[in-house]
């Protein structure tokens, strides 16, 4: 072990710190309810407020999307399985309601994290 | 080296043999290190023995046949054991790995311990990478810390092993230490 290797090992140390520093002052945003039609961000909703909002995709297919009480799914929607129906409720970052095909995505940006049990490799 | 070594490395059978003993030894420790358990929940963390070996040749072999040997070794095991995604993943890791190792030890400044670290941290840095773009999800931004640290740990436990081993085979760093 050299000093240049202690050096190095503490440069990297160092940039995790700051990389961990920047995720966590990057989560306190409020967390918003993000609508892509697509690739395309047609809206986004803060998800602390209540409200219902419908979408029609280019094709005419319509999704009605609700916002209660801290998390979001889809209440109605005329594609043939309603799967983004029977997805339920979404509240923590990251997760998604996906409709395809109506080519809809409801994703929740920012606020609590998701809390995983475990993952394997 | 003794006479005799030198004459058989020189040798038209030595040249490749040499290679072709460190290639299935990389092949081979690959393959063990799938069988010890990693105790943290992460994926993508393990030791890289793998590149312990390419490390080993770049001290005694040189740049040139490090390099034959680890992309031999990304090629072949993801031939072997893998799929056409994980030899582009490998291969995102250990180019970048090599590159920082190859540079790290032409400085002269690092010693093996700081060489293999800067292979670690950057066989990781090059696997988020390509992984940031095939998904393309923001999220993989989270796994870099976790990915940084065990890269300079398990960099720091294979340059410590490297340089036990380069002590005690024949060739340029033969019973010296501190390298």
């Amino acid at each position: 072990m050299r000093k240049y290797d202690l050096i190095l090992a503490g440069a990297v140390l160092m940039t995790t710190g700051v990389l961990l520093f920047l995720q966590k002052s990057g989560e306190d945003g409020p967390a918003e309810v993000v609508v892509y039609q697509g690739r395309e961000r047609i809206a986004s909703f803060p998800l602390e407020e209540e409200r219902t909002e419908e979408f029609l995709s280019p094709e005419g297919g319509r999704n009605v999307l609700v916002i209660a009480e801290g998390r979001a799914r889809i209440q109605e929607a005329d594609c043939p399985d309603g799967l983004c129906i029977r997805q339920g409720w979404i509240s923590r970052d990251g997760q998604t309601l996906t409709c395809l095909p109506n080519q809809l995505q409801v994703i929740i940006e920012g606020g609590e994290q998701q809390n995983l049990d475990g993952i394997t490799g | 080296m003794t006479k005799q070594e030198k004459k058989a490395a020189r040798s038209v059978a030595g040249w490749p043999a040499y290679p072709g003993m460190m290639l299935a030894f990389a092949l081979i420790l690959g393959y063990v290190e799938t069988l010890i358990p990693m105790p943290i929940g992460i994926p993508g963390i393990k030791l890289g023995l793998a590149n312990l070996v390419v490390l080993l040749t770049l001290y005694q072999s040189g740049v040139r046949k490090a390099f034959l040997i680890d992309v031999l070794r990304i090629f072949l095991s993801g031939f072997l054991f893998g799929s056409l995604y994980g030899i582009l993943y490998s291969l995102a890791g250990g180019l970048l790995s090599f590159l920082a190792m190859a540079a790290a030890k032409k400085l002269r400044c690092f010693g093996i311990s700081g060489v293999s670290m800067a292979g670690g941290v950057f066989h990781n840095v090059g696997q988020i990478a390509m992984a940031a773009f095939v998904v393309e999800t923001r999220g993989l931004y989270y796994y870099l810390p976790p990915l940084l640290i065990a890269g300079v740990i398990t960099g720091f436990l294979n340059g410590t092993l490297g340089g036990q081993i380069l002590s005690r085979i024949p060739g340029p760093y033969y019973q010296k230490k501190g390298f």
